[in-house]
């Protein structure tokens, strides 16, 4: 079986987590096809939106929240693994958390911004991380400059984005919480923005380089980095557009995460019944934990804030922006753990798992 | 599958109602503005194209801090080009500044006390862009010759007082007034709102006053708070070489060193307007660092 298991690290030509059409779509293709509705079809009543992102946010953005949480706690050794992360770090977030829910004027905004600033930048971590897997998992082989510039280019994505948003010299507002905005210079946003056309251009140059030279470049790892794209700079414009971001970058966690799950599961063995069978009761557990951590982290967690004496309309900002904060930290760290044989387990794709549970049952 | 099709059909089966609704056909302009608050009703049947660019211009926040700049009692109060607001336009904002055609037909609005009419360059009809007026008295002369896109609905005291501030000799009011913020809302949001009143008094002076004093001892804070701000940014370059070592308490000693440096840097961004550009793209560069430790914070294991 272990031998098995170490073939998952090895080249393939299939790169897909599920398939074809599951990744595309849930990596980002769902996403662009919005997009092309939103800008080219007909414009979309916002109004009429808000209800369906309001419960996309409860079965499918809340729940990511909620996985890496999950993945953390629900292994001991995962903890023990990162004691910072899993101890020291919740701690010290709860203390700034409390800080803010008792100084909603001055602490709370510095706390809602840190997060805002924040959170584009950790959708590009992940956007790079599964372009990465996705390299490997074709059985690319990356130089360190090839890799530097994809990094780059991710990355100035998320400060072209961020930088614009921030040239304006307007406070905003994050559920009611008022916060300021960095006021940075126009020039400054046209130099991230060159940079990130000029490295946009250098990656698929690379990669037109690639598939003209017979090397292994397949089509699947420029999805995330355009759709990225298309969530931060094109669809910016578009605020029916806008309202689903989140949606789409927690399908884009979800499915890595679902997989994930999937392949650590099915190398222990379960009751005799078919893989399919098997995997849907596993799939269904995970959803539900999922979506009840959710539930927790979401709901019931900002209404404790009131223990602090805060009101609800400031410790819902509060509260939300500590629960994202802590991701971040565990999301840098989580998803590298590697399987007791060795295994780094992103790379598994669910006809290895089945091939795993068929073994181990 | 049967999983994938009842959570499909549950999705549906929540947002259906919603996709149900009547469409809002109605937009309304709330222009909250230091006197106080009035709402516009915009004329989408007869100044479509108009309608659609100021609500454009509404809800890219062009109009926030944008100050009015003429008032002649009697006649009209009109704001300033977008130019002239508070803080500097972003980008998407500035894209959105284009000419727009006049737009008159004989059952558009006349000009009467509280409408609303796009102001345009003398004897170019088709280059208004963002400033407009608000009518204090009838003046038939101007019908045709600018497009009414909108009219008073409620605020009439807001626009009474304003027409009453003093003003110079070039019409341009002795104390600052401004729209703090505009709004596009529903049409409901009026009739239901009981907390969007008029808050004119007599003390709105006052508090404009008063922000005024607020905003000029703020800037004499300014020295003060760029060592607070650059000394932040030291501290998170100088904590940033000890992430090369890896032993626990030294990670320890680290995190809440960022921890706190960050937190002292963000509670300082109030003053972040005061900054000079170098010394705020140099602070976003070190958040984007900080980012990145903290990310990568653990990884060695």
């Amino acid at each position: 079986m272990i031998a098995k298991l170490r073939g998952m690290n090895q080249s393939s030509s299939r790169p897909y987590f599920v398939n074809a059409f599951a990744d595309f779509m849930l990596i980002g293709g769902a996403s662009i096809l919005f997009l092309a509705l939103c800008a080219f079809v007909f414009k979309l009543n916002i109004e009429h939106l808000y209800p369906i992102a309001f419960w996309l946010n409860w079965v499918c953005n809340h729940p990511h929240f909620s996985a890496t949480h999950y993945r953390l706690y629900a292994h001991r050794e995962h903890s023990k693994l990162f004691p910072m992360t899993a101890w020291v770090i919740p701690s010290l977030i709860a203390i700034a958390a409390v800080a803010s829910l008792q100084s909603a004027d001055r602490m709370a905004p510095a706390f809602v911004k840190l997060y805002l600033l924040w959170s584009p930048y950790h959708y590009a971590g992940q956007v790079l991380g599964i372009t990465l897997i996705y390299f490997a998992r074709s059985g690319a082989k990356l130089s360190r400059f090839e890799r530097n510039l994809w990094l780059f280019f991710c990355f100035s994505i998320f400060a072209a984005s961020t930088v614009g948003a921030e040239t304006a010299r307007i406070d905003r507002h994050f559920y009611g919480i008022l916060y300021p905005s960095l006021s940075l210079p126009d020039a400054f946003h046209r130099a991230v923005s060159f940079s990130m056309y000029a490295s946009g251009a250098a990656v698929f140059a690379f990669w037109l380089k690639r598939r003209f030279s017979s090397e292994p470049a397949h089509w699947i790892v420029l999805l995330p980095a355009v759709s990225f794209y298309a969530w931060f700079i094109a669809g910016s414009r578009y605020s029916e557009f806008n309202l689903f971001v989140p949606f789409f970058h927690s399908a884009q966690y979800l499915i890595v995460a679902w997989t994930v799950q999937i392949a650590e599961r099915s190398t222990k063995p379960g009751p005799r019944t078919s893989f399919s069978r098997w995997m849907k009761i596993e799939s269904a557990k995970w959803y539900a934990l999922n979506i009840g951590g959710g539930v927790l982290l979401f709901y019931l967690l900002p209404r404790l804030g009131k223990i602090a004496g805060s009101s609800l309309s400031v410790a819902e900002p509060v509260i939300i922006a500590a629960v994202q904060l802590h991701h971040f930290f565990v999301d840098g760290v989580i998803w590298k753990i590697k399987s007791t044989h060795g295994v780094n387990l992103v790379r598994t794709d669910l006809s290895q798992s089945k091939l795993n549970w068929e073994q181990a049952t | 599958m049967r999983i994938g099709r009842f959570i499909l059909c549950a999705l549906l089966f929540f947002t259906m109602p919603a996709l149900a609704r009547a469409e809002v056909t109605d937009p309304m302009l709330l222009l909250q503005t230091d006197a106080g608050t009035m709402f516009f009703e915009l004329d989408t049947e007869f100044t479509p194209k108009t309608a659609e660019h100021i609500r454009k211009l509404v809800e890219a926040g062009v109009y926030d801090s944008v100050p009015f700049t003429r008032i002649e009692r009697d006649f009209v109060v009109q704001t300033s080009d977008a130019s002239e607001r508070l803080y500097p336009l972003a980008a998407n904002q500035r894209e959105l500044l284009k000419p727009i055609a006049l737009e008159t037909s004989p059952g558009a609005s006349r000009h009467v006390r509280g409408s609303l009419s796009l102001a345009h360059e003398d004897g170019k009809p088709d280059s208004g862009v963002s400033s407009f007026s608000i009518l204090l008295a009838e003046s038939r002369h101007l019908d045709g010759e600018y497009t009414v896109f909108g009219k008073l609905v409620r605020g009439e005291q807001v626009l009474q007082a304003l027409s009453e501030i003093t003003t110079d000799e070039k019409s341009r009011p002795k104390t600052p007034v401004r729209i703090i913020k505009a709004y596009i809302v529903p049409r409901g949001s009026v009739e239901n709102n009981p907390d969007v009143s008029t808050p004119v008094n007599s003390t709105w002076l006052k508090t404009n006053q008063d922000r005024i004093a607020k905003e000029t001892a703020l800037l004499t804070e300014n020295r003060k708070s760029d060592a607070w701000l650059l000394g932040s940014l030291a501290l998170l370059f100088l904590i940033s070489l000890g992430s090369l070592f890896h032993s626990s308490l030294r990670r320890f000693a680290l995190l809440v060193s960022f921890l706190s440096g960050a937190g002292f840097f963000m509670t300082g961004l109030k003053y972040v307007p005061l900054m000079n550009d170098w010394q705020i793209s140099l602070s976003f560069l070190a958040l984007v660092f900080y980012f990145r430790l903290m990310s990568r914070f653990e990884n060695s294991n």
